[in-house]
């Protein structure tokens, strides 16, 4: 006999309860316009200046200080449920119950747009430590 | 509980735990489930070519744990199971171990108990209870239940490819000769990407150097099924030889669960002699296809 659950996936965790138990919330740097029409939703996000966006460097390469970022029909339905309120674990159930998926299922696909939401300053996380 | 079928081995397991982590191989492999927090059991497969000292096994890992530093380390046994349990970091694990002689399998199946939960044997006992392998029989069927599909392909097939993302799964299966490939799908959230009819989306799987001879549809149990065949065209030498190459698919959505289902078998055209064996599905209770 041997501890196989050592051979588990380096990174897949044994347990991801305190990443379900976080918070994701609207960046306050950050502006959302909702289009009733489309049903999609315009995030606006601050960009920051890099420390080489100095002349002559920035003479030749615009500067942007805010970016536009749409989030498709799913990101929208997502960004909606980041409201501060709902864990990742509440916006999975959410988002398993909309789209008929499995937990799991909804895990992989709510976890890995909100890691993109994150990147791009659209949301910010609250971790929680597990009781 | 839910039933699970994989590489001939059969098990009952809690209705929210779900298969994680797969191998392919028929011969030493393994399969992990989890609940919603964490992996709460791990199957691990392997051939051998005598039968294993089980007790010996159980009280050699035993030993191995006690010199390892853990503590209370205990043997447990539900026959023809043997095994040891102990609190290992942040889980109480118990490991249990049998040999399946029908197919020269051993099995190891590895439960974790999460701090928090109360450790039962009786749960142990029912789902080592509920696990048999079913003897390999020539010209019969395997039967795989996972990941939502319910199907049986020939027994001396393999299963060459899966996919298995979120709301994708997708099994192929070869003959061992490469004549035959079957290929078992169903995929979620159908209206966010099928933008097409489901007989024009069946059509467009079909690869190019294929056309499609008929198409037919059928309503059985509240299911719409459509179904074609395609030939490979224009034929080559080995066509000649062992016949055209042959897709025969369906593909319908199940009015329980609204996923589409996706079943296809791609085989020479045998002129005289082979029969294809035959690829049975069931999307729910009202519909059981045979291709």
């Amino acid at each position: 006999m041997s501890s196989k659950t050592e051979n588990l996936k380096p990174e897949t965790p044994k347990s991801w309860k305190q990443m379900l138990l976080a918070i994701p919330t609207p960046n306050t740097a950050a502006n959302a316009k909702y289009d009733e029409e489309s049903g999609l939703v315009t995030v606006t996000v601050k960009n920051i200046k890099p420390d080489y966006m100095i002349p002559p460097f920035s003479w030749v390469v615009h500067f942007s200080p805010k970016k536009d970022i749409t989030l498709d029909k799913l990101g929208s339905q997502l960004w909606k449920w980041c409201n501060g309120r709902n864990t990742v674990e509440n916006i999975i159930d959410k988002f398993k119950d909309a789209h008929e998926l499995t937990f799991h299922e909804a895990r992989t696909s709510v976890v890995e747009y909100l890691k993109k939401l994150i990147q791009r300053g659209v949301v910010a996380v609250i971790i929680q430590e597990e009781k | 509980m839910k039933a699970i079928a994989w590489n001939a081995i059969n098990l009952e397991l809690p209705d929210e735990w779900e298969l994680l982590q797969f191998s392919k191989s028929s011969d030493n492999g393994k399969i992990a489930f989890a609940d919603r927090y964490q992996f709460r059991l791990e199957l691990d497969w392997s051939t051998v070519s005598a039968p294993p000292d089980l007790d010996r096994m159980a009280s050699d890992y035993k030993s191995k744990l006690a010199e390892d530093g853990t503590k209370d380390a205990k043997l447990a046994v539900h026959l023809p199971w043997k095994g040891v349990s102990a609190q290992e970091a942040d889980n109480f694990i118990s490991r249990y171990v049998n040999y399946f002689p029908s197919r020269s399998l051993m099995l190891e199946l590895v439960f974790l108990w999460p701090n928090g939960e109360k450790y039962s044997p009786a749960f142990e006992g029912k789902v080592l209870d509920s696990i048999f392998v079913a003897p390999y029989q020539e010209d019969s069927q395997q039967h795989w239940k996972a990941f939502g599909l319910d199907f049986d392909v020939k027994d001396d097939h393999y299963l060459h490819e899966l996919i298995a993302e979120p709301a994708k799964t997708q099994f192929m299966f070869r003959s061992t000769d490469r004549k035959e490939i079957e290929t078992i799908a169903r995929r979620g959230m159908v209206p966010e990407w099928l933008d097409i009819p489901v007989d024009q989306w069946l059509a467009k799987q079909v690869p190019k150097e294929y056309e499609v001879t008929s198409q037919t549809a059928r309503t059985e149990n509240e299911h719409q099924v459509y179904s074609l065949v395609a030939r490979r065209k224009p034929t080559v030498l080995v066509d000649w030889i062992h016949g055209v190459r042959t897709i025969t698919a369906s593909a319908w959505i199940c009015p329980k669960d609204h996923r589409l289902y996706m079943a296809a078998k791609l085989a020479p055209d045998y002129k005289k002699g082979r029969k294809h064996a035959p690829l049975h599905i069931a999307c729910c209770d009202s519909l059981e296809m045979t291709l």
